[in-house]
């Protein structure tokens, strides 16, 4: 299972796989209300659907794929681009809406003794509009 | 059909691959004649294929349709048959192209999408600013080039202009197509284009009918690890391209140097800590429509800079003294130097924030220092 970042959506051009994201991915909507009251204690409210979704997606990666996410970016920031979600096979058509801050981090492995591996970590927000 | 239709019995059509070097080969001539190596193949993580017919005159005119069962069915059999053995993930489909070689030297790209739910879902959203780039769908499953022609037309040849010798594949014909069972989810059934009342280009000498078919090779280098973008040889000259090469990565010290030209002041460090971060800043227009959409617009032209936030512990005072780095600080305000970093790259930028605190511990001090800038 893995993510899927595809782009220019609907014609692809760069298919790119990523890992799954980290636990603790978010999704929110993105719909806005405005709550007025009047004198008399009557509640107006002004919304404003909106079918789109924001997608936080946070991902440790090696360097090398990280590096290939930053092409990606910068090639596509302003693109739409193909998601889908290997672990429960969601399809989005999304855009970057934040610029993506990558951490180099380091993960510590073991009780008694620890060992250190190196990792990217990297969180993706999207405005996303499901596919299916 | 129409006088027009593509057909197996008409038109030869090639099966090639395109690895990820962009090594293009003829796969059915490498077949016939040498075999392929399937190591070639499942050393890529993401390979593909393409298939065309090639049609040896002009399309259009008052009866005129492009069929696409022929050319699936036949390369659904070679491929599913002959070359890619072994579990496939991600499959995804890319557009039908139409290609229009014309005597004046340039081709012009007409962009069929044949994936109902790409085509359903843009149809369905009228803001959507793709409604001009497919074609419009009925009951019978067929794409009326007719109601969208001039946006189509227009739109796409502004963008994707070609040279002439795009195509200067040798082309083989091959046995009786077979359907394979590899791609029958896949692609859709028998969809037609309607080109009647259309003229594609009078003085075409050749089209061509395209199709590309992505997909990962399971068992293959690692794709989730590993530098491997799948690009495709075609697409919109609108964005930048994305290299297949991966960077090359080496080891360093981190040197700051003033000027980044010719410089007389130099500045080595230790490497940052973990946990330092850098911010890739891009620069666009986001606009939220009435209707909730997101438009992004960037033009590749505008620069994307990066911003490095790194920490320094325990620089030592016998190695570099608190006085040097605030003279590197001071004499380089405002003014571009040069970064190497600890992987080797070359970086050339400003520091953002130089009144951070240099903090004398005991051991050494501590540096923080935020960059921004672009690489070399």
């Amino acid at each position: 299972m893995a993510t899927t970042l595809r782009a220019p959506w609907p014609n692809y051009k760069v298919t790119s796989i990523l890992p799954n994201p980290q636990f603790a991915d978010t999704r929110a909507t993105e719909g806005t209300v405005i709550i007025k009251r009047t004198m008399t204690g009557k509640v107006i409210t002004y919304k404003r659907p909106s079918d789109r979704f924001t997608l936080k997606l946070p991902f440790q990666l090696t360097r090398m794929k990280a590096l290939e996410l930053e092409a990606f970016l910068n090639s596509y920031q302003s693109a739409s681009i193909f998601i889908e979600l290997g672990y429960d096979g969601s399809q989005w058509e999304a855009k970057l809406v934040q610029q993506p801050v990558i951490r180099r981090a380091i993960e510590r492995i073991g009780e008694s003794s620890t060992i250190g591996k190196e990792l990217v970590e990297v969180t993706l927000t999207f405005s996303a509009k499901r596919l299916n | 059909m129409g006088a027009n239709q593509f057909g197996s019995s008409t038109f030869p059509f090639v099966l090639g691959l395109v690895n990820d070097n962009n090594v293009t080969r003829d796969v059915a001539q490498t077949f016939l004649t040498d075999g392929i190596s399937l190591g070639t193949v499942y050393r890529n993580a993401a390979d593909r294929i393409f298939f065309f017919g090639a049609y040896p005159g002009p399309l259009g005119g008052p009866t005129g349709e492009i069929g696409q069962e022929a050319t699936t069915n036949f390369v659904y059999g070679d491929v599913a048959n002959t070359f890619f053995d072994g579990p496939k993930s991600n499959l995804a489909g890319r557009d039908w192209q139409v290609d229009v070689q014309q005597d004046i030297g340039f081709t012009e790209r007409y962009r069929i999408n044949p994936f109902a739910d790409q085509m359903f879902s843009a149809a369905a959203d009228p803001a959507s600013s793709r409604v001009g780039r497919v074609f419009a769908h009925d009951a019978t499953n067929e794409f009326d080039w007719n109601d969208h022609d001039g946006d189509v037309a227009y739109e796409a040849l502004q963008r994707t202009y070609l040279a002439s010798n795009t195509f200067s594949w040798t082309q083989t014909l091959l046995d009786t197509p077979e359907v394979g069972d590899l791609f029958d989810t896949f692609l859709v059934d028998a969809q037609t284009l309607d080109t009647a009342g259309t003229d594609f280009g009078g003085t075409a000498a050749q089209t061509f009918l395209r199709q590309h078919v992505t997909f990962r090779v399971q068992g293959a280098i690692c794709p989730e690890k590993e530098y491997t973008p799948f690009v495709g040889e075609s697409g919109d000259s609108s964005y930048p391209e994305v290299s297949t090469t991966p960077p090359i990565l080496g080891s360093g010290v981190l040197t700051l140097t003033h000027p980044r030209v010719t410089p007389t002041l130099t500045l080595t460090l230790k490497n940052p800590e973990f946990g330092n971060s850098d911010v890739i800043t891009f620069t666009k227009v986001d606009r939220q429509t009435r209707g909730g959409d997101r438009k992004f617009f960037a033009d590749s032209n505008w620069g994307s800079t990066q911003s490095f936030e790194l920490s320094i512990e325990n620089v030592q005072s016998c190695k570099v003294t608190i006085d040097e780095i605030l003279e590197f600080l001071n004499t380089s305000l405002g003014e571009e130097i040069g970064l190497l970093d600890w992987e080797g790259r070359q970086w050339k930028g400003i520091i953002v924030a130089p009144e951070s605190d240099v903090i004398p511990r005991v051991g050494g001090h501590d540096v923080r220092i935020l960059f921004e800038g672009e690489l070399v």
